[in-house]
Formats: structure tokens, sequence, C-alpha cells
């Protein structure tokens, strides 16, 4: 009962907070309405920091789980389940959101109301879908999750704004209909027949891989997950969507709505079309070293701020990408970090970003220079965010991008060394952008006050995360541990292969073959015998 | 111990950057001063053993596990040996010297206590570096002096020419690091470790399980990264920028210490390059082509940092060919006397500046051994003994490296070779002393030719000056040649190095007639500077003289690479952004123009207002949570 409760207040308590702002009185004053939204989203962080102790002490494969029949005749039930993976991108939601909360007054004069209304309902939203486990739920949260983001570039965005919110509703949207579309295929193909059907997640699991359909499937369900990392080609929506939305909204997709596309790809694809994905990897594991190289270089070529971020998360993304197919437990574990590392740096720059947009109204890199000088605080914590997204050793960045790296290069010496360069593009960038906006002479027109307390309580827990995670990644790469294992134990039959493999001369592309016909082996055998 | 050796510069880091702007700028000042100066006591009480004890196991610190993931497993772990004894007392009490030096030098700076935040946090990194037990440790060490190197030489970040120079140095240093980085992967890849003494243990098994090709490739992987790092050709191009630094910056990061990082790992790798001939050849190649095109530019500078710094690009250079014919001690012992000489001339240089209220060029020099006869004598002693005049410190290191190259005993490289960069290695040295004494002559002697008010530096300055001095007089005791006694360094090094013993030494004539060749060259190069400076009162040559223009263009090395290297890649950018905003996204256009006019049917239904999005919202939410309720109650 207690478990039904905490995993429903989860999405719940921020969902009925959104209408409850909705709702809320106008003559009630603004700030009432934000030390409201304050105090929802520490309880939200509260509540899942009580809930750490027993997932992460947990050894079973989902340490809170429900499951209770929804619409029995269609065969959704409402299930929610959460393990160490779910629990630490709530987690980030949650600290993301409180900390937009927490800075919004000063960036927010207008429509607040709904302002934070759409804020909660995105946090229900991504909650809800890092909690589902049966299929047609995730998806109603995962579609669900478009509508607040949309309204939140939509309303409060700058000036292109309607043409972005358009761009990243109906692309978003059409990865999440294909999708469906895999769902509901896989589900019936695993029942046979339409009165058995059954969307939850360990029924979906029984997939048999070989089936024909199985690679339509897997495309259709994976575009929904490539199109939100964004994976190269799939990433034109990001840029804009970025340029336009309100700096708390950039905050938030780049700090965690991105991260739900890897999330799901470990979560379901992987597990459900084991041998597609792994007789595949190689594509998306080239398309992943061509996303960190393309984004790097456009990121290089933008003069306007959020928008080389964006496409510095292009880069990023690209990285993670690659240490998912790449095929090395290594390098998965250095994916996983790199979500964590990724949401925390660049959810920091897009908020150093929204400060400077506050004083300035200008995105602009030229209309910026010498801050080091007329605003040292903030210059202080712009390098630090920089360098910890550039991957300096000693900050999160580092280990993500390390365990990626040394571990995809066992299978993919190639496309691992035209990565590397990614980290060379990512300081020529983001130094570039550090010595536009606080080095050179200061411009004598622009008036930019330092750091106020409000943003530096927001500053602060993040640059000292940032720094945390860097010098003891240990704690939080453990707890991803029984990810990994559950992972790998779908993907290999046996744990990973510790004895290295003989270098092969010219072996990127056949990463991942033996692997995938070992599995299928097993399977096959596993066939017979029932 | 090694954590107060550590946290102490760390400590001063932390304060000076938090508080700095509220303490008392002396109080700021002596913080820094004072945490690297615990460092050093550290220093000397955990290298005692090496240095005089004479202890041939390395001492290891375990700290904490810090990366644990599948089957990498990276700890916090430091070990001392001999070397990295060596090294943390270099570092922390050439250092500490620097920081005193500083006190003077930037004592008139608003934010001083910025400056000593960054040089405590440069001293706290290069301690990790030099003392990391893992390749993983020490790239933590490397990239963070790299960084702090960034920091400082864009310290008067509101001229862009010096931030530009302090990002060029990073991004240079970023493709070495990414050459560093695939050559751990591949360590890691062969040796499933990156553990330092592992990896070397399982370099020298009898039975090698590794194919040499993998080693050779990732030396040479390795060796991208120390030519970014210690500024060997082609990525020496940063180091000269760097000169945008305050000066006693230059001395500590671009002098004494960061820029020896990469002989370092070498030295600390040294089993690897044994067993990579292939490597070592390059290294050589790369080492005497740096060394010559370093001391060929110093010789026409006008600025006298300049001249310094390609003096720098030169002398690391004679440190790499040591290396590529497997002389690791040769090598690390002129590294120690480079620190010394080389920090003294940058500090000289940086008291002459500071007397000449910021003057950099050496036309508006001259004469100034009068108005400071201390600065001017400790600089000619470093001039002699970078020369190579017998018996200061240059003289022996730079000889028994001219020795190794003669004799190259472990027979890595082409006899051809090693005997025609000992050639160059004496032109070398020649023109070494041709251009410090003319940098010496235009500064010092002859007449004043500037318009400011020189004067005498204060005392701080001139007691670091003065124990520099002694250090860059007596440092070529610490190795003498076989034929003058025995090598104190050598035997400190044998254990760390286990080179086999020296058994076909040079007889005592060839050895001391090539000590001749080497003091020949050096007076030879002297005179020629003091006849065309002094003698024949020829001054600097202005642009219009060919071989000054080139110089001055360093070659138009930079040009070509902004042509060759830059301008493609940045041009890619914007190709790339074309095809991202013509070709994918205008597929995404075509699509979105087809789903607008399927909207428009639709449009009935839509309403551009907030609040009906919000009505509407609230509505679906109702429905799911009335249909969840349902299901709970039944």
């Amino acid at each position: 009962m207690v478990d039904t409760l905490a995993l429903t207040l989860l999405w719940v308590l921020p969902l009925a907070s959104a209408v409850g702002m909705a709702l809320w009185p106008r003559a009630a004053g603004v700030r009432l309405l934000q030390l409201k939204a304050l105090g929802v989203s520490v309880v939200m962080t509260g509540l899942t920091l009580w809930l750490g102790p027993q997932v992460l002490g947990s050894s079973s494969e989902w340490p809170l789980s429900i499951q209770i029949p929804w619409i029995p005749s269609f065969g959704v039930s409402y299930a929610l389940s959460l393990d160490a993976l779910s629990f630490v991108l709530i987690l980030l939601n949650n600290v993301l959101t409180l900390l937009v909360v927490l800075i919004s007054p000063l960036w927010i004069q207008q429509h607040e109301k709904s302002y934070y209304a759409f804020l909660f309902f995105l946090q229900a939203a991504v909650n809800g879908s890092l909690l589902a486990t049966d299929l047609i739920l995730f998806y109603i949260f995962w579609e669900v999750m478009l509508i607040p983001m949309a309204f939140l570039i939509g309303i409060f965005g700058s000036e292109q704004r309607l043409a972005a919110a358009m761009k990243f509703f109906l692309y978003t949207m059409l990865g999440g209909l294909t999708m469906l579309v895999a769902i509901i295929g896989t589900a019936w193909t695993v029942a046979g027949d339409f009165n058995e059907i059954s969307f939850a997640y360990d029924q979906m699991l029984q997939f048999p891989q070989t089936h024909p359909w199985a690679g339509v499937f897997f495309a259709c369900m994976a575009l929904a997950f490539f199109i939100k990392i964004p994976l190269f080609p799939f990433y034109t929506w990001l840029p804009d969507a970025h340029t336009e939305a309100p700096a708390g909204g950039s905050v938030m997709l780049a700090g965690i709505l991105l991260k739900l596309g890897v999330y799901g790809l470990i979560r379901f694809v992987m597990p459900i079309y084991g041998v597609v994905f792994m007789h595949s990897a190689a594509l998306w594991a080239l398309l992943g070293t061509v996303g960190v190289i393309w984004g790097g270089l456009l990121a290089w070529s933008q003069k306007d701020i959020k928008r080389l971020i964006a496409c510095s998360s292009v880069s990023h993304m690209g990285f993670v990408v690659l240490g998912l197919f790449s095929g090395s437990l290594l390098a998965l574990r250095g994916s996983l970090f790199q979500l964590i590392a990724h949401g925390l740096s660049t959810g920091a720059l897009f908020c150093m970003i929204g400060i400077m947009y506050q004083r300035t109204h200008s995105r602009k890199l030229e209309s910026y220079g010498g801050l080091a000088e007329v605003a040292p605080q903030f210059a202080y914590f712009f390098i630090f965010f920089a360098l910890a997204s550039a991957g300096l050793p000693g900050l999160s960045g580092f280990i993500g991008e390390f365990l990626i790296l040394i571990g995809s290069f066992k299978y993919a010496p190639w496309l691992t060394a035209v990565s590397s360069l990614g980290v060379l593009l990512s300081a020529i960038y983001l130094l570039g952008l550090v010595q536009g906006v606080c080095f050179g002479p200061k411009k004598e027109e622009l008036h930019f006050p330092d750091l106020n307390w409000r943003e530096k309580v927001v500053l602060w827990p993040l640059a000292l995360s940032i720094v945390v995670l860097g010098i003891y990644p240990t704690l939080t790469l453990r707890c991803f541990d029984p990810v990994v294992e559950k992972t790998s134990a779908y993907l290999w039959s046996v744990p990973a292969p510790l004895s290295i493999p003989e270098p092969e001369a010219e072996g990127d592309i056949n990463l991942t073959q033996g692997a995938a016909s070992k599995l299928l082996a097993d399977r096959q055998v596993a066939g017979v015998l029932q | 111990m090694i954590e107060v050796l550590l946290l102490s510069p760390l400590l001063g880091f932390v304060i000076n950057a938090l508080f700095g702007r509220h303490l008392p700028r002396n109080l700021a000042m002596a913080i820094g001063c004072l945490s690297v100066f615990v460092s050093f006591v550290c220093a000397v009480l955990l290298g005692v053993g090496f240095i005089w004890g004479g202890q041939a196991v390395a001492d290891t610190y375990f700290l904490y596990s810090w990366i644990e993931a599948a089957e990498l497993s990276v700890p916090i772990e430091f070990q001392i040996d001999a070397l990295s004894a060596c090294m943390i007392l270099l570092v922390s009490g050439v250092g500490f010297l620097i920081h005193l030096f500083s006190v003077d030098y930037m004592h008139e700076d608003p934010l001083v206590h910025r400056y000593f935040a960054y040089i405590n946090l440069f001293i706290f990194f290069m301690l990790i570096l030099v003392l990391a037990k893992n390749l993983v440790l020490l790239f933590v060490g490397w990239e963070g002096v790299g960084l702090c190197s960034y920091l400082l030489i864009g310290f008067w970040f509101s001229d862009p020419q010096k931030a530009y120079a302090g990002k060029k140095a990073f991004v240079v240093n970023r493709v070495g690091d990414a050459g560093l980085l695939l050559g751990f992967f591949l360590l890691f890849q062969a040796f499933h470790t990156l553990d330092i003494p592992t990896i070397l243990q399982r370099a020298m098994d009898v039975s090698p399980t590794v194919p040499t090709t993998m080693l050779t490739l990732a030396t040479l992987c390795l060796l991208l990264g120390v030519c970014g790092k210690s500024a060997q050709a082609p990525l020496y191009i940063w180091l000269p920028d760097a000169m945008a630094g305050p000066t006693p910056v230059s001395a500590l990061i671009h002098a004494a210490t960061m820029v020896t990082a990469g002989i370092y790992l070498f030295c600390r790798l040294s089993m690897l390059l044994l067993l990579a001939p292939l490597t070592a050849t390059v290294l050589l190649c790369v080492g005497g082509i740096t060394t010559l095109v370093g001391a060929l530019l110093a010789t026409a500078q006008k600025d006298i940092k300049k001249v310094l710094a390609y003096s720098t690009v030169s002398q690391l250079g004679y440190m790499v060919m040591a290396l590529g014919v497997g002389a690791f001690t040769a090598a690390f012992f002129h590294l120690l006397t480079h620190a010394f000489f080389k920090a003294l001339l940058f500090l000289g240089a940086g008291a002459v500046i500071h007397g000449l209220h910021h003057e950099q060029d050496m036309e508006k020099m001259g004469g100034l051994k009068s108005k400071m006869p201390v600065v001017a004598v400790t600089m000619g002693l470093a001039t002699l003994a970078i020369a190579g005049v017998p018996p200061l410190a240059g003289f022996f290191s730079k000889d028994a490296i001219l020795v190794a190259l003669f004799q190259d005993q472990l027979n890595l490289v082409p006899l051809g070779l090693s005997r025609f960069m000992f050639v160059l290695g004496v032109v070398t040295a020649l023109i070494t002393a041709y251009y410090m004494t003319r940098l010496f002559a235009l500064t010092f002697l002859g007449t004043y030719r500037g318009h400011a008010h020189p004067h005498e530096a204060p005392l701080l300055m001139k007691g670091v000056l003065v124990v520099l001095a002694v250090g860059a007089m007596a440092g070529g005791l610490l190795d003498l040649p076989h034929g003058l006694g025995h090598g104190w360094l050598s035997a400190r090094l044998q254990p760390v190095f286990q080179l086999p013993e020296d058994h076909h030494a040079l007889s005592l004539g060839i050895e001391l007639s090539l000590m001749g060749l080497s003091v020949g060259a050096a007076v030879l190069g002297i005179w020629f500077a003091y006849r065309r400076t002094v003698l024949m009162k020829m001054a600097i040559q202005d642009a219009s003289f060919t071989w000054t223009r080139v110089c001055l263009n360093a070659f138009y090395v930079d040009a070509w690479y902004d042509r060759l290297v830059v301008k493609p890649l940045a041009a890619l950018a914007y190709v790339f952004k074309f095809l991202d905003q013509f070709v994918i996204d205008g597929f995404l256009k075509l699509l979105s123009v087809l789903s607008f006019w399927l909207g428009d049917l639709g449009q009935a239904w839509q309403s551009r207002r907030v609040k009906d999005g919000i009505a509407w919202m609230a509505l679906g939410a109702l429905l799911f949570v009335a249909s969840l309720c349902g299901m709970l109650l039944k």
C-alpha cells in the first residue's frame, strides 16, 4: 500500500499541483503562487530522496512495484515500478524542477499561473513515463509530456516560438505514433490473439526476437527514442526548440527530456528487441559518432549562445549513443553516468544563459564581452560550467566520456578514435563561448549586475554536485550496477566478456556479431526446451 | 604527509578563489606563498629517503577508490620514487620561489588574489601529475595544469589578444590530449590496466603477449600528447603566444614545470619506449627538428620573452632527442638544470620588464647592467649556463645529451640518424650561445635606448634570483660525467629506469673531445653574438631584413596552420550549418507544409488561447484520474 501510494504520488502530486496552479485565484497574488510552487517541488524532492534507500538498498529486480488491472479488456494495467535507473532520473528531474522553480521568479513576470502549471505538468509526465512498466501507460505519459513543453515554448518563448513549438510537437509526436504501432504490434505478436493481449513489461519481454516483424517494430519504437535523444539526423527540432524556449524550459529540455530517449532505449528497446538491436548496433554507433562530430562543428559555427549549447547537446548525446551501442558494459555504464553529468552541466549552462538573457535580452554572442571584469562571480560559474561540459578531468563530464570512450574502444576502435575528436571540438566551441562572453574588453553599453543571492542558491548546488560526481563517482556508478546487469542479462547470456579479444585489424563494424549470434542460439535453445 | 603536500595548495586556491576579494591583499599573497611552502616542506620530508637515502623501492599511497566500473578500476593512488621525488621537490621548490617573486611582481594588480589562487591550483595539479600512479590520475593533473595555464595566459583577459593566446594554448594542447587519450585506450586494451607499474611490469614480461605494433601505436599516440604539452613540432606554436601571461607564470609553467610534463611522462613509461624503436626514432626526429627550429627562431626576436620562449622550445627539443636514444637520465638531468636556469632567465626578464614598467621590446633596453646589477649578474650566469660554458649546470646536462646521441648505446635508432642528430645538437648549441648572448648584450650592455626610468628589482625579487643562480651554477654537480667522477643522479634513477649498466663507456679521450667540441661551439656562438651586437654595434634588424621578418612571423607556420587546418575546419562547420538548415531541415519543412495543410482541415477545433489549452489539459487529466480512481475502487 505504501508502495502504491508513494509511486502514485510521484506523478499525481505534481499533476494535482499543476491543476491547482491553473485554478489558482488571480487575487491571491503571485508571491503566494511562487511559494506554493516552491513548497510542492521541495516536497517532491523530499519524497524522492525518502524512496532512495529502499530503491538503492534493494537487490531485487524491481525494488518498488505495483500492478493493478486498469482496462482489462484491452490488457492495459496500471503498472508502476521503480528501480535504480528510473530513480536516478526521477531524482534529476525533481531536483532540476526545484531549481527552475527557485529561479523562475526572476525570469517570468507574466502568466505565472500557466507557467508553473505547465512546469508541474511536465514534471508529472516525466516522472510518470520513468515509472510506467505498462507500455500503454508509458505511451500515454510519453505523449502527454509533449503538451506542457510545447506550451512552455509556445507561450513563454522568444520571437519564433510558435514555429519552434510546432516543430517540436509534430516531430516528437511522429516518433510517438510509430512507437504506438510498435507497442501494439509487439503485444499482439506475443499474445497471438487479441483477447489475450497484455501490455505489461514482462509480457512484452516474451517477444520472439527472430520474428520477421522484429526489425519493423524495433525501428518504429527506436525512432521515438532516437528523435528524443536526439540522434543524428533526427536532431533538427532541438536547436530550434532550445533557442526559442524560455530558460526554464531549456533547462528541463536539456536536463531531463533528452535523457528519456536513452532511458527508453535501455528500458524497452534493448531487452525487447535484443537481437535486432545487436545486429544493427554498428549503424547506430556510427550515427552517434557522426552526431558527435556534426554537433560539435555545428556548435562551432553558431553565433547564438543558446543554439550553440543546443548543438553541443547533440554532440554530447552522440557520445551516449556510441556508448550504448558499442556492446561494452563499461561504455554502457559511462553512458548512464553521462546522462546525469550532461543533465547537470548543460542544465547549468542554460541556467547561466537564462541569467544573461534576463539582464540583457540578447542571445547573440557579440553583444557580450568582458563579463569577467563586470561580473566576476558570474564569470567564475560560467567558466566552471563550460569546463565541466568540455569534460575537464576531476569534474563529472570527464567520468562519463572517459568510460564511454575506453569501453567503446575495445569493440569499435575507429569510431572511438573519431569521437575523441569531439573532445577537441568541445574545447574549441566552449572556450570560444567563454572568450566571447567573459573575456575581451568590457562593453560600455552592457549593464550587467553580478549574481544575486537567488541565482547563487541555484548555481551552487549544481556546481557542487558536478565536483562531487567528478571526484567521487563510485556511488553513482554503483547505483547503475543492477541496471547494467539486468541489461547485460538480456543481451548477453553471460556477463561481460572479461577476457579481452584480440585486437582486430580492421574490425570496427562487426562489433557485436559474436554476441548477437550467441544470444540467438541461447534463445532458440530455450524455445526448444519449452 | 602526502595529503598535506597536495591539499595545502588546494586549500590556498579555495581560500583565495572564494574569499580572496574580501581579504587584505598582503594576506591573500601570504596564503598563496605559505601553502606552497608547506608543500615544499612535505616534499622534502617525503623525498628525503630517495634523494639522500638512496631508497630503491617506491612508496605508494592509496587514498580511495575513484572509478570502479566493470573491468576498469582506477584508484586515487600515488607513488613516490626517485623520479617523482625529484619532480615534487622541483615543483614545490621552484614553485615557492616563483610565488615569492610574484609577490613583488604582481603587488599592484587589483586581481592579485585571483592570480595566487590560479598558481596555487597549478601547483596542486602539477603535483598530482608527477605523483600519479595510474594514467587516468596522471591525466587529471595533465589537463589540470593545462587549465591553469589557460587561465593564467589569459590572466589579463581584457586584452582580446591575450585571451586568445590562452584559448590557443588550450586548444592546441587538446589536440595532443586526444592523442594521449587514444594512447591510454590502446594501453588499456593491451595490458588490461592503467596502473603504471603494472603496465611496465607486464611490458617487460619474458614472453611478450602484446604485439610490438600495438605498443608502437600506443606510444605514437602518447607522443602526440607529449608534442602538445612539451611544445614539440608540429604543436609547439602555442608556447610563444603563451608569453602573454604574467612573466612569473611563464617561468613557472612555460619553462620550469608544466612544459616538461611530456618529458616526465616518457621517463615514467621508459620501458614502453624501449620496446617501440619506431616511436623512439620518431621522437628523435621530432626533438631534432624542434630544437633547431626553436633555436633559429630565437635568433631574431625583438621581444625578450619571445626569445626565451623559443629557447624553451629548443631546449625541450634536446630533452626529447635524449628520450629518442633512450638516454632518460640525461633527459631528466637536463630537465632539472633547465628548470633552474630557464626559470632564472624568465624571472630576470621579469625583473627587467618590471623595472622598465612593462617594456618587453629589447630595442628599448640596453645598458641596464649599471641600473640593475644584481639582475645583470644573475642573468649573465644563466646565459652562460644555457650556452653550455663549464662548469655551469647547462654544460653538464647538455653534454650528457650530446654524448648519449653520439654513443647511442641502446641502438634504438639507426646509427646514422643518431650521429646526424648529434651534429645537429652541436650546431644548435652554437646557435643557442649566439641568441642568448645577443639577448644579454641587447638588454644589459651598451647604452640605454628607452625612455623609462629603470630601477633595480626589489629585495624579494633579488633574493629569488640569487637562489636560482646558485642552482644554475651548481646544478651540474648532480650528475657529473664518468670521466670526472660518479653520476649521482644516474645512481638514484637507476632503479626507476632499470637500464643496463654502462658497459662500453666512452674512453676519456673521446669524452673530453666531445666536451671540447661543445665548449668550442658555445664560445664561438658567444663570440659571434658579442661581435655583432657589442663590437659592431649592430642594433636589431628591422623587418625589412628578410631573416628577421621570417623569424618574427615564426617561419609562417601559424599562417600555414590557419590556411590548412583552421580555415578549412571552420569552413566545414559552415558547410554543416548549411546542410543542417537546408538539407536535413528542408526535408522536414516539406513534411511540415504537408501537415499544416492537413491541419487546416481540423482548424475548427483549434484555439490559440492559452486558457483553452489549460482547460483541455485539465479535462484530459481529470478523465485520466477518474478512470484510475474507478480502477482502484474496483
